[in-house]
């Protein structure tokens, strides 16, 4: 079981090494070590699966050193190896080895080529410590941890301000979640006196009974929203696209957002005893992916596009989580970060193969924009045809693997609330249409900069289309992972988790029976339509859309204005705290504190001054002195050997003497 | 007690007190010493009252006759001639009177009132000078030698500080200086 | 024989006494020296008496080796003395002030 911090230590050290040694190191030895990293932990992963797999799902839990012993307070580093950890780390070990193997082309010729590598393997290393730590926290370690690297990813490039912003703003944001995760991981340490998962999943319908599982759910759910980029603090995610495209594709959309999801289904039970919370989460969740899907639709830089996608799809898995289908909620968390990373990185081949074409052709127009791009198709086959399998995959076409994953969640919907059903029937028609919209504009309209730019467009490396061609199996094979029915293979994930996910599970089960052919079918219907939809307006250079906007303007200036959350977040927050800070600056900490320090400083100056005049400089004045001192030595002595009366005596004596000498020893001019 | 030893005591008490007395307010550096010496041979005699006759010739033979000449001899050596520093201002007299008498005063109470110091011990002279001779040699023969290696280093030391400066050594500091 | 001890004490406070006084009030550098020998005197005094007092021998040894020092302690000031004088011209102890402010 050691195999298990291996697996975290591969990835950390490597970046060690790069960060030490890495501008040493050419191109070559910096991928190989950084890919063979993530490469060693996947297998280990499998090697962990197959283990935990023979022992039939049980938990166990991986000691490791104790981090604080203070009283009652036993903190331990230690990690819990149990299917749905495992699940996670086989995800962010996979698609992040894919993911790494995309980036070494696409970040080719980067001057900080090391830097790039040694902060995404210590994003993979703290990931791999937030899902498999067995108590909150060390989960609070990676949660910081990857919080910390996504800040420096995003800021990647540095001669960019707009990154430092945004950087600065994720990791802003973020802290306001990380508040709640701290809150409600005190309650529970109060409520359960230990931190541990296996402990409080096993001891929550006893500790919780009287309540109080309302409070710990709420706050944890506050911190998922944080990481998770749900409303309202989802602000950040859109402006994290600043960093390169294989940040966003790893951090952004297939590991470090879904830690909230993973967050609420691994405090399954705490959840399940909170019912009003899970459906505050559920309803959450559904706003959020109403809310991004209408932004994404108004959105013109392709990253974007899919920013907003992901905090939509995001927001469907916390439906998933609120309507009590853990697994389903881990099962299109899995799916999203095959399909939503080969998105990911089949933009960054375009915007690479856009930037290059637009450098060759002497222009400088945004290589991001998809109003500069059209009719790539042609140019770059494989990355088109990978596109569009994802696109497909994310709209819910059938068959494919987010089909699977979108209709549970909709089926465990329709099982509680027809009305919420419908809305996220919405949600996936305007998904479909968004995503077709994108790749019409991209792949299938009139080249919009004209043949100088286009026939300067050349396919990308082999070293970025294998990748892709990986995920885009991996998108419509994904499904396999949970088919519904109880034929004989069917719902594998279900029986994977169901170890850890048991007990929460059977205190959710509810809601009425639901005929989930029917679901399937409605929403393949609603897929097609969308798709449908997006070719009507866009298909071969119809501009409906534009028409679509001047009729409703007001609409789209909201849209487009992105409902003024960040201009309200500005006006309400940012700038009165900008004016606390500048107040405690000046008068705190230049009137208070360096008041006080000079204050100190001067005393001591006046005091020296004063004391000057006690040494004369004669040797007269100096016996003077000895002989007080003498006086009140003896008359100590006479205290301790004679009695009070005499030390009276000595006292007054030595009073009289030191007025006396201090009247002839006062400051005169000539001492 | 007996009435002698308290008789003679008191007239040598007298006697010392007034050298004592006399040698600080004397206006003649020669004066003074000569005082000291009168001191010195009435609490000799004290000594001798108090049973410590190799402490009195002691005394007399180092204090009057060899340190109190080195100091007539400086006094000469350095040829004053009358001081006009006796006593000077009035405040500094009432201070320093008010911190000896302190002192004084302090140090006579513990001696009569502290713990059991009689007024008067009775019995034979328990000691003779050879004890004195042993103990030297034997208990104490370490801070004998310690004494006589402070000798000379005092001997040492006083000839390399009163040495008049040597011309190569005065040549140098006037170099340096300028 | 009787030793009046509680008086020798007395007598040995009262020296000590004209000694500080000395110290603190006289100006001529030997004076002031020769005061201080008089409060080493004293304290000779004192140690000669407790040593009556506890018929203990330890007292007079005191005293030798106190002598042994006074002498020693006198023959370098002495030197001390000589050498100040070369340089002041004068052996007032207020003019050996190169320590002031």
């Amino acid at each position: 079981m050691e195999l298990a911090w291996l697996l975290i230590a591969l990835p950390l050290l490597a970046s060690a090494v790069l960060g030490l040694r890495g501008r040493r190191m050419d191109e070559t030895e910096i991928g190989t070590l950084a890919c063979g990293a993530v490469a060693g932990s996947f297998l280990l992963a499998l090697l962990l699966m197959l283990d935990v797999a023979v022992r039939h799902g049980a938990a166990v839990v991986v000691g490791g050193p104790t981090w604080v012993s203070v009283g009652a307070l036993n903190l331990a580093l230690s990690l819990q190896v149990d299917p749905l950890s495992l699940t996670m780390t086989l995800v962010v070990t996979g698609v992040g080895l894919v993911i790494h193997l995309f980036a070494r082309g696409y970040m080719h010729g980067d001057p900080h080529y090391p830097r790039f590598f040694a902060l995404l393997n210590l994003f993979v290393g703290m990931m791999l410590i937030l899902v498999l730590a067995s108590n909150l926290a060390f989960m609070f370690v990676g949660w910081e941890g990857v919080g910390f690297c996504s800040y420096m990813l995003i800021g990647y490039y540095t001669h960019k301000p707009s990154a430092h912003q945004a950087g600065k703003k994720a990791f802003i944001v973020n802290r306001i979640g990380d508040l709640g995760f701290m809150l409600g991981a005190f309650l529970v340490y109060r409520a359960f006196g230990t931190l541990e998962f296996t402990a409080i999943s096993e001891q929550s319908p006893t500790v919780l009974a009287a309540g109080g599982a309302a409070a710990i759910a709420f706050f944890l759910f506050v911190g998922a929203c944080g990481k998770s980029a749900q409303f309202p603090l989802y602000v950040w995610l859109p402006d994290a696209m600043e960093g390169p495209t294989p940040v966003s594709a790893l951090i952004h959309a297939a590991t470090m957002v879904t830690a909230g999801v993973y967050l609420v289904v691994r405090m399954g039970m705490v959840f399940a005893l909170a019912p009003a919370v899970l459906n505050l989460v559920a309803v959450v969740g559904l706003l959020t992916a109403v809310l991004a899907a209408l932004l994404a639709l108004v959105q013109n830089d392709i990253k974007r596009v899919l920013a907003y996608s992901t905090i939509s799809q995001l927001g469907y898995m916390f439906l998933a989580a609120g309507m009590g289908a853990y697994t389903a909620a881990i099962f299109h968390l899995v799916t999203h970060a095959f399909f939503k990373a080969l998105l990911f990185l089949g933009s960054g081949s375009v915007i690479h193969a856009m930037e290059h074409a637009i450098h060759h052709a002497g222009r400088c127009d945004d290589p991001q924009d998809m109003r500069h791009m059209g009719g790539l198709r042609e140019r770059m086959p494989t990355t088109h045809w990978t596109m569009l399998v994802g696109a497909l995959a994310i709209s819910g076409c059938p068959l494919l693997a987010g089909f699977w994953s979108k209709d549970e969640i909709l089926f465990a919907t329709s099982r509680h609330s027809y009305l919420l059903w419908l809305v996220g029937l919405g949600v996936a028609l305007l998904t479909a249409f968004y995503m077709f919209r994108l790749i019409l504009k991209t792949f299938y309209q009139e080249p919009k900069l004209g043949p100088a730019v286009h026939d300067q467009v050349v396919e990308s490396s082999a070293v970025m289309t294998l990748p892709l061609r990986i995920l885009g199996v991996l998108s419509i094979l994904g499904g396999v992972l949970n088919l519904p029915g109880h034929w004989f293979g069917a719902g594998w994930l279900h029986h994977w988790l169901h170890p850890t996910l048991g007990p929460s599970l059977e205190l959710l089960a509810g809601g009425r029976e639901g005929n989930e052919l029917l679901g399937m079918v409605i929403s393949s219907i609603v897929a097609l339509t969308g798709i449908g939809l997006a070719c009507s307006c866009y298909a071969a250079g119809r501009g409906r859309g534009a028409a679509l906007a001047a009729r409703y303007p007001r609409v789209y200036g909201a849209l487009v204005a992105k409902y003024w959350l960040d201009e309200t977040y500005r006006r309400y927050l940012v700038e009165p705290g900008n004016e606390l800070a500048e107040t405690c600056a000046a008068v705190i900490d230049a009137g208070v504190v360096d008041g006080s320090v000079n204050l100190l400083g001067r005393w001591v100056l006046a005091l020296g001054q004063d004391v000057r005049h006690y040494q004369p400089g004669l040797v007269r004045s100096y016996a003077l002195w000895f002989v007080v001192g003498a006086v009140g030595v003896v008359g100590y002595l006479g205290l301790v050997g004679l009695g009070p009366w005499a030390a009276g005596l000595a006292l007054v004596l030595l009073a009289t003497l030191a007025g006396a000498v201090a009247w002839v020893v006062r400051p005169r001019n000539e001492g | 007690m007996a009435v002698g030893s308290l008789v003679v005591f008191i007239i040598c008490a007298v006697v010392a007190v007034f050298g004592a007395w006399r040698m600080i307010t004397s206006h003649h550096p020669v004066h003074s010493a000569l005082y000291l010496v009168l001191c010195f041979a009435a609490t000799a005699v004290v000594y001798l009252l108090l049973g410590a006759p190799f402490v009195a010739v002691l005394q007399i033979a180092v204090y009057a006759g060899a340190i109190m000449v080195l100091f007539l001899f400086v006094i000469m050596y350095l040829n004053l001639g009358l001081a006009r520093d006796v006593l000077d201002d009035r405040r500094r007299r009432i201070v320093v009177g008010v911190a000896a008498g302190a002192l004084g005063l302090l140090v006579l109470m513990i001696a009569l009132f502290g713990g059991g110091l009689g007024q008067a011990v009775k019995g034979p002279m328990p000691y003779r000078v050879e004890d004195i001779g042993v103990a030297l040699c034997g208990p104490f023969a370490l801070p004998f030698e310690a004494a006589s290696v402070q000798l000379l280093v005092a001997m040492v030391g006083v000839m390399t500080i009163a040495r008049p400066e040597l011309r190569r050594e005065a040549d140098r500091r006037e170099a340096a200086g300028r | 024989m009787t030793s009046p001890i509680g008086p020798a004490l007395a007598l040995s406070a009262v020296l000590f006494a004209c000694g500080v006084a000395g110290v603190l009030l006289r100006r001529n550098i030997l004076v002031v020296y020769m005061s201080i020998e008089l409060m080493l005197n004293a304290a000779n005094l004192a140690f000669v008496a407790f040593s009556r007092l506890h018929s203990a021998l330890d007292g007079q040894l005191f005293v030798f080796f106190s002598l042994t020092v006074a002498a020693a302690e006198v023959a370098v000031g002495l030197g001390i003395v000589v050498a100040v004088y070369r340089k002041l011209q004068s052996v007032d102890v207020d003019r050996v002030n190169l320590l002031r402010n």
